[in-house]
């Protein structure tokens, strides 16, 4: 019996006879530094036994008093550090064995269980007073990190997580780091990209033909920033191009050789207090800004601006992030042209803009070679390092809302952690729609969803996607048994569905794009019954062939029944409608108001625009490419146009989202009658055909534009009574089957006075409300839907 | 409760007067304040002038509501 | 100095003052308006601690009179209204819902407008409702003279005018309030003047500064403030000269005490106040809404997870409402403190200043 008796202890424990517990945990318990707090633990606890890795997750051994046994599984999941996600543990009686001391044992391989990949994890506290340390080694060292912090999945190139299978594997550690690594009590132990400056990686700036290495380079690359000049920063999962975000020409050079014309630009600030100077930080934003993910937040911004004008020319948001990596918070902290000691107390920039990598949306860079050919145009400087980023990860973007966390993108710091299903999923590969594409791998009762792809427009945003795909086959060692995708035949992900599908010889299951999107919500949520789904964006193909976007579902994982849907309004033009907002509201005022439209929308609209009509009311009249929409996105266009915010969309929904931006939220509502009020102008639903009509919103619009009330008011007005329609819609559809919870998914509800005000007013009716959680509610969340479907049509 | 705009008065008939604030003319009574004359700077709530006030103040306080989201007001 | 540089310079002074922990009401809603639109609130120290009082003369309007003023829109007057009246939701429903039933409101920018109703619709009633506080009143006041001079028979007011300084009496006098300071409201103030707060400094200790509304102003209050607490020297300082004489407007407090006298009447959240409301003089009573028609007794109303009472009094953060932004929208309110433009709830929920 192993009898330790230390300094906790008063006396041997009683005479009872020794336990032995097996235990297995799983979550992303590897490369966290969970080893050596269960050897801590177990120490503290007098017990001996065993830990190590395997794929599964973590499996430990324990032998001691029955007491101790107890309070160790108690203080495994109540101590162990919020970085590693404990998602099961099981514990199992054995018979004694005779353990001797604890000790840590190497990783084995094992067929079962699951392997989860920790999430790229930004620079801790304790590596960050270590940076700052004269008297430590690693005093300003670029790529400090601890089994805390820094890269895991960008790095790693399969698993189990040991440095021979990551991007470090080129770098023999010196015999220092190799001390570090083989002590249990340090916190560099089996930190697998464990680095010093005598080994590991390097970091060289490349600018004007000349190359410096080392902390002159982070100098030199300061000296450029604060001339101007844009630098291109290599980071954990891609490159940014940076720029003095108080610096309105460098600011205004920086979108125009990147092809980024109005869309907003992310800023990176020093420090939590900087975010406080230039926006409004609530409660709820300042979590989620300082948060192990440490995305990028939406906060509005504090007047008179602070940043140039050209940051975020047309938002009342900055989307701001801290420092994540060591290289970050050299160049933000460090006082410009001197290296300082003790404290990285000095600020050398405000504020810089820390945009991705590419030209316009084209997929990140992530390579030195790639970055030199494809950014060498836009960068001034590269300030490049030798760590290969073995797969590309933007920045998360994340809004905080009264609803919980909205995530807009869902990309480093949450991807690889997996959505956990309530049932065990068939091995499916779902590729996503075709818009903020991700796709998502099913293995176990675990969906992995990639980070967000981007748009598939061309074949190196296709090529993106593969490669993408294919790591996530790789680190989660899963074929697909199935393919899924959606029912759009000119998507490029349906298009290497088919084509993939084909040479596998393995089944493709297309979805309706809204029943995909109600169904990622549902799966979120554990949902264990039929939904009312209100699912609302853009545009996705219909099953009827026209476009949809607004739409009232019936939903289970399997099937889906249109219950009701927006008004249709022809789209001029097609996809040229979406560019040019005032198509929509032309189609609309034409709707309402017939021969009178054309007086209206030369009210509205100066002659140089309203001269179009005529062209476009042909293309409606005689059907000529003009599809039918009952689309929530295109509706927000048209009040945008009509209000004169924007008339032409230069990035996908700057319409509304500028029509949210400067919509008062405390404006008094347009009332959207109740069925019984809406008889007399014929506009409304009958019971075998429920639609959702704008009208008297719409009307209420144009009204209040001619009476001169302010746009702030109107477009605060018109939300409120959008939410109002909606909410109708959601309770008749409960009436009418018995249902009492909604879903909401698509892009529309990434709109926070939309989600918050029919949240509100569906739990007002006594309705249960479901809202994404992890993914994006715009189509970022496809795959996952798309994939739960193709399960349930397998089975 | 504290709603009250600037505004020049432009045109006065007895107890009635013109005021203009921002670019608009707005009816505004003066049974609450003593004499003034056309040009004078005055605080109104409710159609009523409530005091009068300097043109730096007023100027001020156009700026200041401007910023709170004047529209509904 | 651009503006944000003055802020900071007043709350870097604030800051070296090293303030002790203390608790300012923001009387008016509109310092509350302004306050979280200027964010200044995490410009200041954090024992520098801000709570909302009671100045949204739609907020304190207390369930009885909504009642009373939905059965008078049901028996079809025209109602003539404030805006902000229109959505709070009350025993009998909102005003809102009245006018879906078929009820006629409408909404006024000035008090006359009322009498013009009248005289546009001499075959039916116009009831004008008296909300608000000294800023407003001495206009309702000339309204109802003028109503009485032309002998209309067709006009009435339903008096539920608040007067703000016993509100605050009461709110000191509470045993559970922690309140070491006022921010004074800037418009009353123009009518009521400096004096008409001295006795919550002489009687209560309590340091007093008038306002302005511009981010500057407050932060002047406060330092104002700061400055009295430090010194045990509390009194009433005019911060806003600009606007705020001594004596306040006589000639509009005349014609409110031509009209008006005091009489006792019910806050929501602070309860039943001592002299603290109007009513008419016994010489206008036959303009009283209340002597014009027959009510019933009040529905009792459940507000369910609403707590604007306590929000009124300074006891509860907007943020400490459990339906605060998830029931509770503008766009879908519960409560009145989320439905009137001055309300608290509302300013803290469109700058997400939680």
């Amino acid at each position: 019996m192993p009898a330790t008796s230390g300094p906790r202890s008063d006396r041997p424990p009683q005479a009872a006879q020794p336990a032995h517990l097996n235990i297995t945990v799983e979550g992303i318990v590897q490369g966290v530094g969970f080893r050596p707090f269960i050897h801590r633990l177990a120490s503290d606890l007098h017990l001996a036994g065993q830990v190590r890795n395997f794929t599964g997750g973590v499996e430990i051994d324990i032998e001691g008093a029955p007491e101790a046994c107890r309070l160790f599984t108690e203080r495994l999941s109540s101590e162990a550090t919020p970085i590693s996600v404990i998602e099961r543990v099981d514990v199992e009686d054995r018979p004694v064995e005779g353990f001797s001391g604890f000790i840590i044992t190497s990783s084995a391989h094992s067929d079962s269980g699951v392997i989860l990949v920790s999430p790229d994890i930004a620079t801790c506290d304790d590596c960050l007073r270590e940076l700052a340390d004269p008297a430590d080694r690693r005093y300003l060292h670029p790529f400090i990190n601890c089994t805390n912090c820094g890269p895991r999945y960008t790095i790693i190139r399969s698993m189990p997580y040991d440095r021979p299978a990551t991007s470090m594997a080129p770098f023999p550690m010196c015999p220092d780091c190799d001390a570090e690594y083989h002590d249990i009590t340090d916190r560099r132990y089996h930190a697998q990209p464990v680095a010093c400056p005598n080994c590991g990686p390097t970091l060289w700036l490349e600018a004007d033909g000349a190359r410096t290495e080392g902390h002159e380079a982070i100098v030199a690359a300061q000296e450029l920033l604060a001339g101007g000049k844009i630098v291109a920063i290599k980071g954990l999962g891609g490159f940014h191009l940076a720029c003095d975000a108080t610096n309105q020409e460098a600011v205004a050079r920086l979108r125009q050789r990147k092809y980024r014309e109005e869309k907003p630009l992310a800023v990176m600030v020093p420090d939590f207090e900087t975010a406080e100077q230039i926006a409004h930080i609530s409660a709820e934003a300042g979590k989620i800004l300082q948060s192990p993910q440490t995305p990028i937040v939406l906060a509005r911004k504090r007047l008179p601006e602070q940043l140039a004008h050209a940051v975020a020319p047309d938002s009342s948001d900055y989307g701001i992030m801290l420092p994540y990596t060591p290289v970050h918070h050299l160049i933000m902290r460090m006082k410009r042209g001197v290296i300082v000691g003790p404290r990285l107390g000095e600020r050398a920039f405000t504020a810089l803009v820390m945009t991705s990598g590419n030209i316009s949306d084209e997929p990140l860079c992530i390579g030195n070679d790639e970055a030199r050919d494809r950014l060498g145009d836009i960068a001034d400087g590269f300030l490049f390092h030798d760590r290969d980023i073995l797969v590309g990860c933007d920045d998360s973007v994340v809004r905080d809302s009264y609803v919980g966390p909205i995530v807009l993108r869902r990309a480093r710091g949450h991807v690889p952690f997996p959505v956990r299903l309530g049932e065990q999923l068939t091995p499916v590969l779902a590729l996503g729609g075709n818009m903020k594409n991700t796709v998502c791998l099913t293995t176990g009762n675990n969906a992995f969803i990639s980070q967000h792809l981007g748009d598939l427009e061309d074949a190196m945003a296709l090529e993106y996607f593969i490669q993408a795909a294919k790591h996530l086959m790789d680190i989660f060692q899963t074929r697909p048994q199935a393919l899924a995708c959606d029912l759009h035949p000119d998507y490029l992900s349906t298009r290497y569905g088919k084509r993939e599908a084909e040479e596998l010889k393995i089944p493709l299951i297309q979805s309706q794009h809204h029943h995909a999107h109600i169904v990622a919500c549902m799966a979120e949520n554990r949902a264990a019954e039929p939904v009312i789904g209100l699912a609302c964006d853009g545009a996705g193909l219909g099953e009827d062939g026209t476009v949809w976007g607004c739409e009232v579902l019936l939903c289970n994982y399997a099937e889906y029944e249109r219950l009701g849907h927006l008004r249709y309004v022809p789209l001029a033009g097609g996809d040229m409608a979406v560019k040019q907002p005032y198509r929509v509201a032309m189609a609309w005022l034409h709707e309402l108001y017939g021969a009178e439209a054309v007086g209206l929308i030369e009210k509205l609209y100066p002659p140089e625009v309203s001269s179009s009509w005529p062209v476009f009311e042909q293309m409606i009249t005689r059907d000529l490419n003009a599809p039918l929409a009952s689309s929530a996105g295109r509706l927000f266009d048209a009040v945008s146009s009509l209000l004169d915010i924007c008339q032409e969309a230069t990035y996908e929904g700057q319409p509304a989202i500028m029509l949210e931006g400067i919509a008062d939220s405390l404006a008094p509502p347009f009332e959207y009658p109740s069925p019984a009020g809406r008889g007399d102008r014929g506009e409304g639903r009958t019971e075998s055909n429920p639609i959702l009509d704008p009208s008297p919103l719409l009307r209420q619009v144009v009204e209040s534009r001619l009476a001169g009330v302010a746009r702030e008011e109107i477009a605060g007005a018109f939300h409120s009574g959008f939410v109002s329609m909606l909410a109708q819609a959601a309770v008749a559809a409960s009436e009418r089957t018995g249902l009492k919870t909604v879903a909401l998914s698509g892009g529309t509800f990434a709109n926070r006075i939309v989600v918050e005000g029919l949240a509100a007013s569906l739990r007002d009716a006594d309705l249960q409300v479901l809202l994404h959680r992890d993914l994006p509610p715009g189509d970022g969340c496809l795959s996952l839907g798309q994939a739960v479907i193709a399960h349930h049509h397998l089975t | 409760m504290c709603l009250a705009i600037a505004g020049c008065i432009v045109e006065i008939d007895d107890l009635e007067a013109q005021v203009k604030i921002g670019d608009t003319l707005v009816a505004t009574r003066l049974d609450l304040i003593g004499e003034v004359k056309v040009g004078d700077y005055v605080l109104v709530h409710a159609g009523f002038a409530i005091n009068t006030i300097e043109k730096e103040d007023a100027e001020e306080l156009d700026e200041i509501w401007a910023e709170l989201g004047g529209g509904a007001w | 100095m651009s503006t944000i540089a003055r802020c900071r310079e007043l709350a870097a002074t604030i800051a070296a003052a090293k303030p002790p922990p203390m608790t300012i009401m923001e009387v008016c809603g509109t310092h509350s308006h302004a306050i979280a639109r200027y964010g200044l609130k995490q410009l200041l120290p954090e024992q520098v601690r801000f709570v909302s009082g009671p100045g949204c003369p739609v907020c304190v309007t207390a369930d009885g009179d909504l009642d009373a003023i939905v059965q008078i829109a049901a028996q079809g007057a025209i109602i003539a209204t404030f805006g902000d009246m229109v959505r709070v939701p009350g025993p009998r429903g909102s005003l809102a819902e009245a006018r879906a039933a078929g009820a006629d409101i409408r909404v006024l920018y000035s008090p006359l407008q009322s009498l013009q109703l009248a005289r546009e619709n001499p075959a039916r009633q116009v009831v004008l409702l008296g909300i608000g506080f000294e800023t407003t009143v001495p206009s309702i006041a000339v309204t109802v003279s003028e109503a009485a001079r032309r002998d209309l028979d067709n006009f009435s007011i339903y008096c539920a005018h608040k007067l703000v300084p016993p509100a605050l009496k009461a709110l000191v006098e509470d045993p559970e309030a922690q309140i070491d300071a006022f921010l004074c409201p800037g418009h009353v103030s123009t009518i009521i003047g400096v004096a008409a707060y001295e006795f919550l400094a002489a009687d209560y200790g309590i340091a007093c500064a008038i306002g302005g509304f511009g981010p500057t102003d407050i932060l002047e209050a406060v330092r104002a403030l700061i400055e009295q607490i430090k010194g045990a020297a509390p009194c009433v300082q005019n911060c806003y000269t600009r606007a705020v004489d001594y004596e306040g407007n006589t000639l509009a407090q005349s014609q409110l005490a031509g009209v008006f006298g005091p009489t006792d009447a019910e806050w929501r959240g602070l309860g039943a106040i001592p002299a603290s409301g109007l009513r008419l003089r016994d010489e206008y009573s036959h303009l009283d809404a209340r002597n014009r028609y027959e009510l019933e007794p009040p529905i009792p109303y459940d507000p369910g997870p609403c707590i604007c009472g306590d929000v009124l009094q300074g006891k509860a953060l907007p943020a400490e409402c459990p339906a605060f932004g998830t029931r509770c929208t503008p766009a879908s309110p519960i409560g009145p403190c989320m439905v009137s433009s001055e309300g608290s709830c509302a300013a803290m929920f469109k700058y997400r200043e939680t």
